[in-house]
């Protein structure tokens, strides 16, 4: 109790005040502009991308021709970029931490100092990879999923400190995100007001506190397939170069069982704010509170035995595929129960049209086409006819681009 | 029927419209895979017309009026969430009708593959697709075997099995054609199949990234009537006897 007796406290000094601040509102703020900054970075390596789509190997005002070593550099860090240092920090880290103290009625996080350092983390992180793409041999050029042996082998791409800065920035950035998921789920077990129980948190913090587990659970492996990836890089291990008896398919597996989880973790928060702004603009309470939250649950518990759909044509054996379309179909019902009852609750409402009112309603209108989308990429045998195993990062473009 | 509001000609023009959205066809299972590309797409689709609708009209029904209230519907009880539950429970049945669907299309092209009249093993490196016959003593690894590179011959109407493997990074065969699509991994072998139906040449394009060439890493199926494919047969690969002199000589694979 000693610290929510200072909490309120300001302190003197710019620096501790807006710089190394402990206070979760300050924290916020510095999240959303790290993400906006990087979203500067994702949004020109988008623009380049479009460009060269649209007039093949034209001059690109602002940046000149891109070659296809370029370009392959680029889409790898707009992958990365939009994912980890966009999506993440902004609907994770901005809104999580603001919010979830004051919805909850706590005065600050519980552990401030660490909620200082996983910012801290993910800043070096940013830096680190913004460092990645002036290296000499260019920035890693193997794609945000980074499938060894292309990313494992610096001869197969003439990467070679662009790759190894890109697996140290990312490994920094889940080690941040760690930090924030122990946080926002230590606050919300112990911190809250009396009579704030769990039934009823605010359905943002229950989003939040469920894409923070699904992190903290999913993101074990793939930490440790980094440094094995920087390992076979640098120490000359071979854990996924099959000439030394290593096996590629290992990376795809580490890497899509978080891979999947991921999509959820970006995905719930941006539910929880729709499911903020709907009832109050449509002047009605959320429909089927508890269905919502024992939906995005299940979910949540289905998001961790689906990720072999990613790599269904991968090589791996192919019976495997049936077991993991079934689960990948049966996460459409939470997700089918989830859409429905946000119809609901503006169904028969007294809908004020504000701009809230309409990034919300627009945001479902389009979860709805990445919705039945998914189906397509389901099953088995039409993804192997129209797509690839980077699918999820479209399905999750789809589902954010509001 | 053509208007403004309905630029198909009649619904069988929207149909036209929507099967040219894939290409045509020429593998014998590429037709139980589009089979359930359609199934998934009107059932999707009626799905998602149905939910944008409902959504729309209320957001344009139920707005803000004077005089008018919002209703109060918290959906706690089993009467109000069956609005939600028995669609969602429709849902659930739609999803294992596709997977059945989907679970038998999967189970012909990629489950045990029929005996195979031609064989071939297709070997990927950054940035070729090597296409290797056994040549006339039927086994691979002697001095017989005959190597084009990115023309892959086979016969219609014949079962084609192959072998795929690289020689370096993760490639994918991908035949959009025949549906056929198959990840190329290093240190394995992965085996196949299919059967063209249809003559002509169909592009082989890699489908997973392999590095800076990997936007050329073109290929073609060059499918060709069995006399056809006898002929060239004759043609460039070397007689029995002269394939057993060979083997005297230096291997090359």
């Amino acid at each position: 109790m000693m610290e929510v007796a200072d909490s309120h406290a300001q302190p003197a000094g710019f620096v501790r005040r807006y710089v190394f601040s402990t206070d979760h509102k300050v924290i916020a703020k510095q999240y959303l502009l790290l993400s906006l900054m990087m979203a500067v970075i994702g949004g020109f390596t988008s623009y380049l991308i479009r460009w060269q789509l649209a007039w093949p190997e034209t001059d690109i005002p602002g940046w000149g021709p891109i070659g296809p070593d370029n370009y392959n550099a680029i889409i790898t860090m707009h992958g990365t970029v939009m994912v980890f240092f966009v999506a993440m920090p902004l609907l994770l880290g901005t809104f999580g931490n603001y919010l979830i103290p004051l919805m909850i009625g706590a005065n600050d996080m519980a552990f401030p100092r660490l909620n200082m350092t996983s910012f801290w983390t993910l800043f070096t992180a940013s830096v680190v990879l913004t460092i990645s793409m002036f290296v000499p041999g260019g920035p890693a050029a193997a794609g945000w999923t980074s499938y060894a042996p292309l990313s494992d082998n610096p001869i197969y791409t003439g990467v070679t400190w662009g790759q190894n800065l890109w697996i140290l920035a990312v490994a920094l950035e889940f080690g941040s995100f760690l930090m924030g998921g122990i946080n926002f789920l230590t606050t919300t077990l112990n911190m809250r007001a009396p009579g704030m129980t769990l039934w009823r948190l605010p359905l943002l913090v229950w989003m939040e506190i469920t894409a923070a587990v699904v992190f903290l659970l999913s993101v074990g492996p793939l930490i440790a397939g980094a440094l094995m990836l920087l390992m076979d890089r640098t120490l000359g291990t071979s854990f996924f170069r099959p000439d030394g008896g290593g096996d590629p398919l290992l990376w795809e597996h580490l890497f899509w069982f978080f891979g999947h989880p991921e999509v959820y973790v970006v995905a719930l928060p941006g539910f929880g704010i729709m499911l903020e702004v709907m009832p109050v603009f449509a002047r009605k309470p959320i429909f089927g509170y508890r269905t919502m939250i024992w939906s995005t649950l299940a979910a949540g518990l289905l998001s961790f035995v689906v990720w072999a759909h990613h790599m269904f044509v991968s090589g791996m054996d192919p019976r495997l595929a049936t077991p993991f379309s079934v689960t990948t179909i049966l996460i459409s019902v939470p997700f089918a129960i989830l859409v429905f009852a946000m119809i609901a609750t503006v169904w028969r409402g007294a809908i004020v049209l504000s701009t809230p009112m309409l990034f919300a309603l627009g945001g479902l209108a389009t979860f709805i086409i990445g919705g039945v989308t998914e189906f397509f990429w389901a099953r088995p045998a039409p993804t192997s006819s129209c797509m690839g195993p980077t699918s999820s990062s479209r399905i999750s473009t789809t589902r954010f681009s509001r | 029927m053509c208007s403004a509001f309905w630029p198909f000609n009649g619904a069988e023009g929207l149909l036209r419209v929507l099967q040219d959205l894939l290409p045509t066809d020429v593998s014998t299972f590429g037709g139980d895979i589009d089979h359930v590309f359609w199934l998934i797409f009107w059932i999707v689709g009626i799905w998602f017309v149905a939910a944008e609708g409902v959504l729309l009209y209320s957001v344009i029904r139920h707005r803000k009026r004077a005089g008018a209230h919002a209703m109060y519907l918290p959906g706690n009880t089993p009467r109000q969430l069956a609005w939600v539950l028995i669609p969602a429970l429709v849902v659930l049945c739609l999803d294992l009708g596709i997977d059945r669907a989907g679970a038998s299309a999967w189970e012909r092209e990629k489950g045990t593959p029929p005996a195979g009249d031609v064989v071939v093993r297709i070997t990927a490196k950054q940035f070729n697709w090597n296409f290797t016959y056994p040549g006339p003593d039927g086994k691979f690894g002697t001095a017989d075997d005959v190597t084009t590179e990115n023309d892959l011959r086979v016969p219609v109407g014949k079962v084609v099995r192959f072998e795929l493997q690289s020689e370096d990074v993760i490639h994918s065969f991908f035949v959009p054609d025949m549906r056929l699509k198959q990840d190329v991994v290093p240190g394995r072998t992965i085996r196949g199949w299919f059967e063209a139906t249809k003559t002509g040449t169909y592009e082989i394009a890699c489908s997973e990234l392999c590095g800076f060439g990997h936007y050329s890493m073109h290929g073609n199926v060059i499918v060709q009537t069995p006399a056809e494919f006898a002929g060239w047969q004759r043609e460039t690969w070397p007689s029995r006897t002269a394939a057993n002199d060979a083997v005297k000589g230096t291997e090359t694979r």
